[in-house]
């Protein structure tokens, strides 16, 4: 069975190209435009792992997973954001589903990404 | 003239009366014993009768007379001769004693046989308690500088039997412990016969002019250290251009020393002053200070910026000038450095609002070429399922792209957009807001590690063999670590020596080869990091502008005109240190860098 992950980035581009990459990785792959799309979205359909961007319209990244792992306790987050300045916050530096790497678009290759989804997935 | 004479004549009327006594007498005698013709007193006492003792009366009495005057007479001379011995001795200490400088008199042994009262004073010695006592009992006298004992200068006219002055700087010592300053000289006495007699020496309290000496001396040493601790050259000249004026720092600068340069010709002296002899003469002319800022000149260190300002000189009827150069080169350098910072700074700002934006679009131009190649090219089964299902070959498929150049296209989006993302850090790297982790750091280390990874640099191998350049590395011992962020410096240095390599490899080398110089010392509180490569070097206008973000001298494609400019943030604003750049176009660069050993003081 495949695991599933969503992607949760404004820019449909980059969610696009990142959910293809993930497909052809045998990932089912879901995607929204918002943290509050994410959440109604959560409630229906449970995912493995959330791939997040930081700078979103409405409620941020931060805060999409301060919620989210609130909910969920089994899902998983990486950080995958265009905002180089940001690092991950402190409140989250401790927390165990949330990947320690920062992945910084654009990413040459999406190998790294996968290689971390596949470690923290087990 | 009475006086004189008084005794002589006193005594030439006592034998007088002395004979008129004895003839008296005589008369007498007769008149008691010898009376037998029982005459008178007055008979006898003039006997004009008996001729003999007429005779022998006379003849007494003259005798006596005659002695008396001859006796009279020496006793005159002698007395008159004392008199006049007197009045010249008297005359003498007179003189002696008026005499304004102390005049101490020894005999042929050196001992004092006589002082005046200025002597008398200044020793402290009455003439009384000196006389008798040899000279240097009395007239103690030291070096003023060394407070060493002076040598008797009396034994030294004795040996010598030359006149002998003393050595500036005598003080004497009085016997009550008063200190004077004394100027002096002793003179030999001879007697007749060319033996010496005795000694004279003569010294005068210059007290007063030694304290105005002194003073006078102080002050123009104290002028004169004003002037040489001046950081600026400071040259006077007269009017025909010659030196009357040279301090330290013109020393320094030239290597000639004052007394070399005064009153040669300024131009002799200070070749590149030629082209201000003009301006001299016309300020000195016009009576007009003339100044000229930041003028360039071309040292071996690279460019230098002087001030120039000329004073005219008008005092005491004496025309002439005063040049002062100020190397103003770091103040140029900081200035410009600063400029340098407020550019990157804008940049850095603009970058980080820019740099979301951007990296969005390109992440999805990287991610969406990956994925067109992965579709194509990678050994998935969806792949072959689509290809099936559409009845096409995927070989063919394949073998088609590829005759079209498309995998080359695709690369070249990929790659472009890579630049692009590495543009985008770059300028990121302006913001102060990136997360620093400083620590100690053997710079040594990390250059030798950097030169490793320069060597195995894929951009740079592409076109030159890293290896082929030589290196001397000239690491000061005196360096140890320093508080850095070693990944930051690292790239610092990987991006001069990519630079450097680059540089010489657009060189052709006639004699030589090329040749890394690495520098690392110590320099008070800051280490100083120099690379130094012997390649084209660079022409002014490019050494001004080489920190300028995207100021690039490559072809497109071989840089982003970023390298550099992030090198110098890097040093300047996120190290508080300095980085600046010489060269001599035609034979090299070097790039200096210097960084506070202990971290940036915040």
């Amino acid at each position: 069975m495949s695991n599933l992950i969503l992607i949760l980035d404004d820019d449909v581009h980059v969610r696009e190209s990142l959910a293809i990459s993930l497909e052809d990785e045998e990932f089912d792959v879901y995607e929204v435009g918002s943290s509050e799309e994410a959440l109604s979205f959560l409630a229906k359909q449970m995912v493995d792992l959330v791939v997040v961007d930081l700078r979103l319209p409405g409620m941020n990244g931060t805060d999409f997973i301060n919620e989210a792992r609130q909910k969920w306790a089994d899902l998983k987050f990486i950080i995958y954001t265009g905002s180089p300045e940001f690092s991950i916050p402190v409140e989250l530096a401790e927390v165990p589903c949330v990947s320690n790497s920062i992945f910084l678009k654009p990413l040459p290759t999406s190998a790294v990404m996968v290689s971390e989804i596949r470690r923290m997935l087990g | 003239m009475n006086s004189q004479s008084n005794p002589s004549r006193m005594m030439l009327l006592a034998f007088v009366l002395l004979a008129a006594a004895l003839w008296f007498v005589d008369s007498i005698f007769e008149l008691l014993w010898f009376n037998e013709a029982n005459a008178s007193f007055i008979d006898l006492l003039l006997p004009l009768d008996r001729p003999h003792e007429m005779f022998m009366r006379t003849m007494l009495v003259s005798s006596l007379l005659l002695s008396g005057a001859v006796f009279s007479f020496m006793f005159g001379r002698i007395s008159r001769s004392k008199e006049a011995a007197r009045a010249s001795e008297e005359k003498l200490r007179t003189l002696f004693n008026s005499i304004g400088d102390a005049v101490i008199a020894t005999d042929a042994n050196g001992v004092i046989t006589r002082m005046n009262p200025v002597a008398e004073n200044l020793t402290g010695w009455s003439v009384q308690e000196a006389a008798g006592k040899p000279l240097s009992d009395v007239f103690s006298i030291i070096n003023a500088l060394t407070n060493h004992p002076c040598a008797n200068p009396v034994e030294k006219v004795l040996k010598s039997k030359c006149v002998v002055g003393l050595a500036n700087h005598t003080t004497l010592i009085s016997r009550t412990g008063d200190n004077f300053q004394i100027a002096d000289s002793a003179a030999p006495v001879f007697d007749k016969t060319g033996g010496i007699a005795g000694t004279v020496l003569v010294f005068r309290d210059v007290s007063e002019d030694y304290r105005q000496r002194e003073e006078l001396r102080k002050l123009r040493n104290y002028l004169s250290n004003i002037i040489d601790s001046m950081p600026s050259i400071l040259v006077g000249v007269d009017a025909d251009g010659h030196v009357t004026q040279w301090n330290m720092t013109a020393e320094k600068i030239t290597g000639i020393s004052a007394v070399d340069a005064q009153g040669k010709s300024l131009v002799s002296v200070f070749p590149r002053m030629a082209s201000e002899m003009d301006k001299i003469k016309e300020s000195i002319r016009t009576r007009q200070s003339c100044s000229e800022e930041r003028k360039t000149r071309l040292s071996k260190n690279g460019t230098c910026y002087e001030d120039v300002t000329i004073f005219p000189l008008i005092a005491n009827g004496v025309e002439g000038a005063v040049i002062q150069i100020d190397d103003v080169t770091e103040r140029c350098n900081l200035e410009q450095m600063m400029i340098q910072t407020e550019k990157m700074m804008s940049v850095g700002g603009l970058a980080a609002g820019m740099a979301h934006e951007i990296n969005n679009p390109l992440a999805a131009i990287a991610g969406n070429s990956q994925n067109i190649l992965n579709r194509i090219y990678k050994d998935l089964e969806k792949n072959r399922k689509t290809a099936r299902d559409c009845d096409v070959d995927l070989e063919k498929m394949r073998e088609y792209l590829s005759r079209r150049d498309i995998p080359r296209m695709l690369n070249g989006i990929s790659e472009s957009c890579n630049r692009a993302a590495t543009i985008v850090s770059n300028m990121l790297r302006f913001s102060r807001k990136s997360e620093r982790k400083f620590g100690q750091c053997n710079l040594a280390e990390l250059m030798n590690n950097t030169i490793d990874l320069a060597a195995n640099d894929y951009d740079l191998k592409r076109e030159y063999d890293f290896r082929k350049i030589e290196i001397i590395k000239e690491y000061s011992p005196e360096l140890s670590t320093v508080v850095c962020e070693e990944n930051e410096i690292q790239q610092v240095f990987l991006n001069l020596l990519k630079n450097g390599a680059q540089a010489m490899m657009d060189k052709e080398y006639v004699e030589g080869s090329p040749c890394f110089i690495l520098r690392l010392k110590k320099d008070g509180r800051m280490a100083v990091i120099e690379v130094e490569d012997n390649g084209p070097g660079m022409p002014e206008d490019v050494r001004k502008r080489v920190f300028e973000p995207f100021y690039s001298t490559k072809s497109v494609g071989r840089g982003t005109g970023l390298g550099l400019s992030v090198s110098y943030f890097i040093i300047t604003d996120q190290h508080g240190g300095f980085m600046e750049v010489n060269s001599i176009p035609g034979n090299w660069t070097r790039f200096r860098i210097k960084i506070p050993i202990s971290g940036q003081e915040s």
